[in-house]
């Protein structure tokens, strides 16, 4: 598990993280979206072992990261700017990985090559930015590591390279248990990626769950009555937001969706219907609950 | 090892540096085998004026030998940058800061990929160039010379690596990279230059002398030094510039290890460092005004010129490390800092001047008194042996005390006085100042003061003769260096074996050791004997300082050295090319292709060795004589010495020495006062710029003469010899 506690980044006077407090069990999927500037990256820098943090910690199953080899072994950072030896080609950059990841195998090295469909000898500098970022993953998973680390590294990849990238990242979770987590600035592409995920705004978490949870804890209920009634009808429902037009009422509910359901349908509703939420409606509603306007916050 | 050290980054280092070795290797080690392949070459061309191979064998210096080794000063740095260039871009310096290993073993690592490199060239180097050599029949390379060039080579360049390595771990840009190499390369001697210059200055009595003054010298600087030529033979300072590289280094791995991998694309870690650096850059200018206020006295409109180039570098260095304007205007008030810190260095100056006129020690408190000899780089043994030597008399120690006082008194009571003369109470000049020497005050609490004093004709005469009173300081004095301490031994004109060379100088041990102490003292004192038949030139090393020493063969002195070295000269050949050389005067001057307008240059120097005459000089010259030379008579005198002389020397005759000249001149405008220089080659240096000359023949032979042929000789030479 990784653990961070009180996390906190200061650069001079700027403050990236500030008491960041997070859980990221092993073997998930962990997305964490945010704006530019929330501290995706310096996230993603800290429990890599780049930065030491101002205040706070890291620990991986109980060890910290910074400047500990036997720890940082077991993790991959695939940056948003990415870094190749000049002039090098994807074999000499696999030798490079070679001599710093102990479990780097080759033979995973050119399965991946043939499968993504990459030269190992051409000249990295002549590939595109998605061919690139294929590489890096490429390289990354090549390295056998227990921990992958990928900072928007989707941006640029088509959507089929994209889900060859995402299967290949699957397996490796199904395998081997790879703890990975993933930055974007994209709810819509971490949706079907991720396990769970988390919001980061201003240098903390504000909201974090499972997905499944929240796909399915968050529903969008229509119902309409004969006569009228407002929204102390439903006072045993929890409801995140409430809109009612004429005898039509729209509500966001939270709670396990067939007791709700016949919660509704017992009081004899002309009209009930649920709509499932995508992931960034769930979003604005459950920040709304907590005050923040969402837009804002990604936008 | 595994936790401080990865064999895998370090090859993955030398790869990284790979290009830059490349190119390294290829400028070194060709560029330097360039130089031997050429002496190759022009070897059989060497000395050929006469028709005749030139047969000297010269000693390669180490500067001659790895001369393009310099380079590898300017590699080590770009070494150093190439290895921790990814320290100036964020995505390079995350990736190297993110890798499984701790900082001190990818600081070790790529520190030991650099020490690698540099090594493999100059040893590259090194092999090839002795192993040309050794093809070369009029070069030699001593076997020190073969190791101590490209290690001092190796020890200044990782030097400059480690400085370089320090700017890298320190800044995250390439203009900070580059100011701040320059400036913890340089800051430390630049400042320490300034404060020595300034203190010389007000105190010159510590002008020459205090040797900790020396090292904070721009000179003391083996880099420097090597730019010059010098330094291969100062074992104190290269072992200095190791321990100075392994501290640097010590404190690059510390700021490697503290480093922010976010220091990328930075000037400097943190606002406070940017501070520092920019203080630290300026300040050598605004020391410089204190300087040249000292020095030259006050000059408002040099100072303020000086004052606006130094606010310019401390605006300048903001500008082109943070590009902001702002960064500068913020950065405006602090100037302050530095100017003063110039004031608090003024302070430490004076207080320093007073510390040294202050430092006038009482009769009790001094051990013994020395001199030192020499200031020069090339020191002689009997200068590095005497340097050594003190001297207890009460007497000497109360003659330097009060030369000292003197000396104090004036620079305290006139300023910065470069005056010749002593004057009394009234001011009136007293005494004239015959000379300036450095001695040396031993305390009884073990420290030795060096003080430049000035000394008049009677305090120099009374003082050495106390020296040489002293048994101690004879012995240095006159000593011969023993066989351990000697490296190389040579003779001047001709090509002898090494064991010749050997039994020569034995002999001529024994013959000095058997002398009187007078005549020793004799010998010593005169360093230019004009009767020397030959000279022996002494290279070696005592206590880790290299001596260069030259032993005139006298024959008053040494008669049996003497004949031996004509023996192995005749041996050699040496005077078989001379005697050839006279017979192409001969030609020369006989010859009807010499045109009207073309004059021959002819002059004989003749030196008796040994008899009555001994060491006095005739000069029979065509420039000079009162009555015209015919060439005629210049073959005639050429012919008796070809004819008449032996080689081999009978006691019951008189040794002559003569050096001949013969050269062809184009006259276009010659001043027969112009002196003008000779040498072995077609081309000479000459002061009187319308002359030239085309070729020139020269010859020295000694001759042993039968009494009658000396005087017919001397009737010969009369009409025309002038002294």
């Amino acid at each position: 598990m990784i653990c961070a506690e009180n996390l906190t980044m200061k650069f001079d006077d700027f403050s990236a993280l500030d008491n960041l407090n997070c859980k990221i069990p092993n073997g998930c999927i962990y997305g964490l979206v945010g704006s530019n500037g929330a501290g995706k990256s310096t996230f993603l820098r800290l429990i890599s072992g780049i930065y030491r943090p101002t205040s706070g910690s890291i620990r991986f199953d109980g060890e910290e990261v910074y400047e500990n080899p036997s720890v940082k072994g077991k993790i991959v950072f695939v940056p948003d700017e990415l870094y190749f030896l000049p002039q090098a080609n994807l074999m000499r950059m696999a030798t490079l990985y070679k001599s710093i990841y102990e479990n780097f195998s080759f033979e995973r090295f050119h399965n991946l090559t043939k499968t993504f469909g990459l030269s190992e000898t051409a000249n990295i500098g002549t590939f595109s930015k998605g061919m690139k970022r294929q590489a890096s993953t490429i390289l990354a998973l090549s390295a056998m590591p227990e921990y992958l680390f990928f900072d928007e590294t989707f941006d640029g990849l088509d959507p089929v390279m994209r889900n060859l990238v995402k299967q290949v990242i699957y397996n490796d979770v199904m395998e081997r248990n790879t703890t990975t987590i993933i930055t974007s600035h994209s709810l819509r592409e971490l949706e079907d990626t991720c396990d769970q995920l988390a919001l980061l705004h201003k240098g903390g978490i504000v909201f974090e769950s499972d997905i499944q949870n929240l796909k399915t804890q968050l529903f969008k209920v229509q119902v309409a009555f004969d006569g009228e009634f407002d929204r102390s009808r439903f006072a045993s429902v929890e409801i995140l937001n409430y809109t009612q037009m004429g005898s039509v009422a729209t509500f966001i509910a939270r709670g396990e969706r067939e007791g709700v359901v016949s919660q509704i349908r017992e009081m004899n509703p002309v009209l009930l219907d649920v709509l499932p939420l995508n992931l960034e409606e769930v979003f604005v509603y459950e920040m709304e609950a907590l005050g923040y306007a969402f837009g804002e916050i990604l936008m | 090892m595994k936790k401080i050290f990865s064999v895998k980054l370090y090859i993955e280092g030398l790869k990284r540096i790979k290009l830059a070795g490349i190119a390294a290797a290829i400028a070194v080690i060709l560029l330097n085998a360039l130089l031997p392949l050429i002496e190759i070459v022009n070897d059989h061309r060497r000395y050929d004026i006469t028709g005749v191979i030139g047969h000297s064998v010269n000693s390669v210096e180490p500067y001659e030998f790895l001369p393009f080794g310099l380079l590898m000063l300017a590699f080590g740095a770009i070494f150093a940058y190439s290895m921790f260039s990814f320290l100036n871009e964020r995505n390079r310096s995350d990736f190297f800061h993110a890798i499984p290993h701790k900082r001190i073993c990818v600081y070790l690592s790529f520190v030991s990929a650099i020490f690698t490199w540099i090594f493999a060239i100059l040893a590259v180097s090194t092999g090839l160039n002795a192993i040309l050599y050794s093809f070369s029949q009029y070069h030699s390379v001593n076997l020190s010379v073969v190791l101590v060039t490209p290690l001092v080579m190796l020890v200044a360049s990782t030097m400059v690596a480690a400085f370089m390595t320090l700017a890298m771990t320190l800044t995250g840009t390439v203009i900070s990279n580059v100011l701040i190499f320059v400036l913890v390369l340089l800051f430390g001697r630049t400042v320490g230059q300034i404060f020595v210059t300034a203190l010389r200055e007000l105190a010159p009595i510590v002008k020459y002398g205090d040797s900790f003054l020396n090292y904070l010298e721009l000179e003391f600087s083996l880099p420097f030094q090597l730019l010059t030529g010098e330094g291969f033979d100062n074992a104190p300072l290269v072992i200095y510039t190791a321990v100075v590289t392994l501290l640097i280094f010590a404190v690059g791995a510390l700021c490697y290890m503290r480093r922010r991998s976010e220091t990328a694309t930075k000037s400097a870690p943190s606002r406070f460092l940017q501070h520092v650096y920019r203080t630290a850059i300026s300040l050598p200018f605004f020391l410089f005004i204190v300087l040249t206020a000292i020095t030259d006295g006050l000059d408002l409109s040099t100072q303020l010129a000086l004052l606006v180039v130094a606010l310019l570098v401390y605006c300048l260095f903001e500008l082109m490390t943070t590009k902001k304007i702002k960064s500068l205007v913020k950065a405006l008030p602090m100037m302050v800092i530095p100017i003063l810190l110039s004031g608090i260095f003024t302070g430490a100056v004076y207080l320093s001047r007073n510390a040294v006129l202050n430092q006038v020690p009482s009769l009790d408190e001094v051990e013994s008194i020395g001199k030192q000899e020499s200031i020069s780089y090339n020191p002689t043994y009997r200068e590095l042996r005497t340097n050594d030597t003190f001297i207890s008399s009460d007497e000497a120690k109360e003659l330097v005390l009060k030369a000292l006082e003197r000396n104090v008194e004036q620079i305290r009571k006139y300023g910065n006085t470069r005056g010749w003369v002593v004057v009394d109470e009234n001011g009136n000049m007293k005494e004239e100042i015959y000379t300036r020497e450095i001695l040396k005050i031993r305390l009884t609490n073990g420290r030795t003061i060096g003080r430049y004093l000035s000394l008049t004709e009677t305090e120099y005469e009374t003082l050495m003769s106390l020296f040489l009173e002293s048994e101690d300081y004879l012995e240095s004095y006159l000593d011969l260096p023993t066989s351990r301490e000697i490296d190389a031994i040579s003779v001047g004109g001709g090509d002898f074996d090494e064991s010749d060379i050997k039994r020569l100088w034995a002999s001529f041990v024994q013959e000095f050791d058997a002398l009187s102490r007078t005549e020793k003292l004799d010998y010593v004192e005169k360093s230019y004997r004009s009767e020397e038949v030959a000279r022996l030139f002494v290279g070696g090393t005592y206590r880790l300082k290299a001596f260069s020493s030259n032993y005139p063969i006298s024959y008053e002195y040494m008669p049996r050295t003497s004949q031996m070295y004509l023996e192995m000269a005749a041996k050699a050949g040496v005077i078989q090319q001379d005697m050839k050389t006279l017979e192409m005067m001969i030609d020369v001057l006989s010859s009807e292709t010499i045109t009207e307008n073309v004059e021959n240059h002819f002059s004989i120097t003749v030196t008796p060795l040994s008899g009555v005459y001994a060491g006095k000089q005739y000069f029979v010259e065509s420039t000079k004589s009162e009555a015209e030379i015919p060439r005629e008579k210049a073959v005639e005198m050429l012919e008796f010495l070809t004819e008449h002389g032996e080689f081999s020397y009978d006691p019951d005759e008189t040794l002559v020495r003569f050096n001949i000249q013969l050269y062809d001149l184009i006259l276009l405008d010659l001043n027969p006062d112009y002196n003008v220089y000779y040498s072995y080659e077609s081309s000479f240096s000459y002061s009187s710029p319308s002359v030239e000359s085309s070729e020139v023949m020269y010859a020295q032979i000694i001759l042993s003469l039968e009494e009658a042929e000396w005087a017919a000789f001397w009737e010969l030479i009369a009409p025309y010899c002038y002294q």
